[in-house]
């Protein structure tokens, strides 16, 4: 049985099949998700637990995806082993003779790197303004924003400036467009998403005038919401204490007096950045897929030029071209 | 918010590129030194024009649909004099036709010069998207080569444009991917996204990846299957490209 699967993931028609394979199932899924967007309401950026959590038959095109991928990325390491081997035992010794099978190895690679990512990926919003937010291991709060325009106006550059206290060692970083705040090699990531203007709640608590933002707490509440609109008479605080089943709403007390352990008096608003954390897992994987895929595409163009170079020399002194197929083989070895 | 005003001389350089390009086409049945000094003028001056509109954003002109197809159609016509040796007339009109096609659908699209948002300045971008649209090009020419050997024409040349330049198409797309990925994770924090546009990037590339290792299998080998599957290529980059724009619904890219 093993010989014959082997024999099987050995014949490059078997890889080429699965090859196309996998670019049809691709394809239909776009068709697919196109039609059918309901089906795929929770799916965003990379991740693949959708597919697996709630496995439908919607879901066909990806699992078989799924099955043309492995059993190609299986072909390519067998027939790159096979490859190396023959280079080997032929003592080719030409760098570049080596670039495609280092390819494949970077193809493989990045099969397990999208795997990896697409079961353990996730992605969170978080606000940040002047006061401290507790992100990952570190809390930030905004320190300045800047915004420069071009002449007619259109925004260049958005740039959060942060400070960060890790542990009270406190420093500046910066945030913007395309320059997200990295750590341990790209697995955690701060993205700007974008300037807003947040309300604040305006609390006294016992005496102590406070400005809470959603989520903020104070010894046993937290502040859970903040309504405001044109139905209302005058904007409401809701209000979870620990231990009650349900929130409490406050009314708007602008005049509440010392005495009362915790009155709402006020709205504020404050500019904030809505920030994007990001968990890549395999964002180390997939750092050395890309040098190792660099690399060897550099190798595998190197080594197509040096045998375009021999054919050209080959056919100035036989005076006739070999056709493409036989000429790879004889460079093959 | 109005944008850069479109350079004067953008419209004169427009209109003497698209009159060189069609005395470049007129010009096969005249020498191949003329229609191919013609040809490497319609590009000089195709060229100039989106030089001119960079300069004029200060930015890599790239930001706009009618900049996407006019840059389109500049790589395949640079594609169509690389390809003059392949000794094809099919081949140079299958990229002419595509490339003259792109140029014409340019005037459906406002000509208006269109700053590049912040998300699109980074140096990825300038990467990423030139090498796609040389990559879509070459292998523009690879069908073009396989719609030649389809109606007959067996010589070495079409033949030995269709592998190479899909061997170039796939080697310079890889690169594009790893450009791209890196752009996606600055921008998103994620080099791939469920996203139309770049689902079918990968179909392309994996369609191509299948396509260059044809020649280690000799029934694909043969010119008709290949040449076939070269056409089917070409299906596959357009849906890539213009595709994914007008067809699906839920795409970030918007060309």
């Amino acid at each position: 049985m093993l010989p014959r699967l082997l024999a099987a993931l050995r014949s490059q028609r078997f890889g080429v099949l699965a090859g196309f394979a996998a670019a049809f199932f691709l394809a239909l899924g776009t068709v697919v998700m196109d039609l059918a967007p309901e089906a795929y309401a929770g799916l965003s950026l990379d991740d693949m637990r959708p597919f697996f959590r709630e496995p439908r038959l919607v879901h066909f095109w990806f699992y078989g995806l799924a099955l043309a991928v492995a059993l190609w990325g299986a072909s390519a390491l067998v027939c790159t082993w096979d490859s190396v081997r023959t280079r080997l035992r032929h003592r080719v010794r030409r760098v570049s003779a080596y670039g495609a099978p280092l390819f494949h190895v970077a193809f493989v690679l990045a099969l397990f790197a999208h795997l990896h990512n697409g079961l353990g990926e996730s992605t969170a919003a978080r606000v940040v303004g002047s006061d401290w937010t507790a992100i990952g291991d570190a809390r930030y709060r905004l320190a300045d924003l800047t915004v420069t325009t071009s002449p007619s106006g259109m925004p260049r550059d958005i740039r959060a400036h942060l400070e960060r206290d890790r542990a009270g060692q406190v420093d500046t970083v910066d945030v913007a467009y395309n320059a997200p705040l990295v750590a341990d090699v790209g697995a955690h990531a701060l993205l700007l998403g974008r300037p807003i203007e947040r309300p604040l709640a305006v609390l006294r608590v016992v005496g102590e005038r406070r400005r809470l933002a959603i989520g903020d707490r104070v010894g046993a509440f937290v502040l859970t919401r903040v309504l405001q609109s044109r139905s209302l008479r005058a904007p409401m605080a809701e209000l979870q204490f620990d231990g009650e089943p349900s929130p409490r709403w406050l009314p708007l007390t602008p005049g509440a007096g010392p005495s009362e352990l915790v009155a709402f008096v006020g709205i504020d608003r404050e500019r904030a950045v809505l920030l994007t954390e990001r968990v890549n897992p395999a964002a180390p994987l997939v750092v050395v897929v890309a040098l190792v895929a660099a690399l060897a595409t550099v190798l595998v163009v190197w080594e197509h030029l040096w045998r375009a170079r021999r054919r050209a020399r080959r056919a100035a002194v036989s005076g006739e071209t070999p056709a493409p197929a036989v000429e790879d083989a004889i460079a093959l070895g | 918010m109005n944008g850069p005003a479109l350079p004067a001389a953008f419209g004169p350089l427009y209109v003497a590129a698209a009159c060189a390009y069609g005395a470049a086409l007129l010009a096969e049945l005249g020498p191949p030194r003329l229609r191919r000094a013609l040809l490497a003028l319609g590009l000089a001056l195709h060229l100039a024009g989106l030089v001119l509109r960079g300069v004029a954003i200060a930015y890599f002109p790239l930001t706009s649909k009618f900049e996407s197809f006019y840059a389109f159609a500049l790589f395949v016509f640079a594609v169509l004099l690389v390809a003059e040796r392949s000794g094809s007339r099919v081949h140079r009109l299958g990229l002419f036709v595509v490339g003259g096609t792109f140029y014409a659908l340019t005037t459906l699209f406002p000509t208006a010069l269109s700053e590049a948002p912040p998300l699109m300045r980074t140096v990825w971008y300038p990467l990423h998207v030139p090498a796609s649209f040389l990559s879509y090009a070459l292998w523009t020419s690879a069908a073009a080569a396989g719609l030649a050997t389809l109606l007959g024409n067996r010589g070495p040349g079409p033949r030995r444009a269709m592998e190479d330049h899909a061997f170039w198409g796939f080697a310079i797309f890889s690169l594009s991917m790893i450009f791209g990925g890196a752009w996606g994770y600055v921008a998103w924090g994620a080099w791939f996204l469920w996203d139309p546009k770049l689902v079918w990037s990968l179909v392309a590339w994996l369609f191509y990846g299948a396509f260059v290792h044809l020649k280690y299998w000799p029934a694909g080998n043969a010119p008709r299957p290949k040449a076939s599957l070269a056409l089917v290529g070409f299906l596959v980059v357009m849906v890539t490209y213009v595709g994914t724009s007008f067809l699906f619904r839920h795409s970030s890219h918007s060309f």
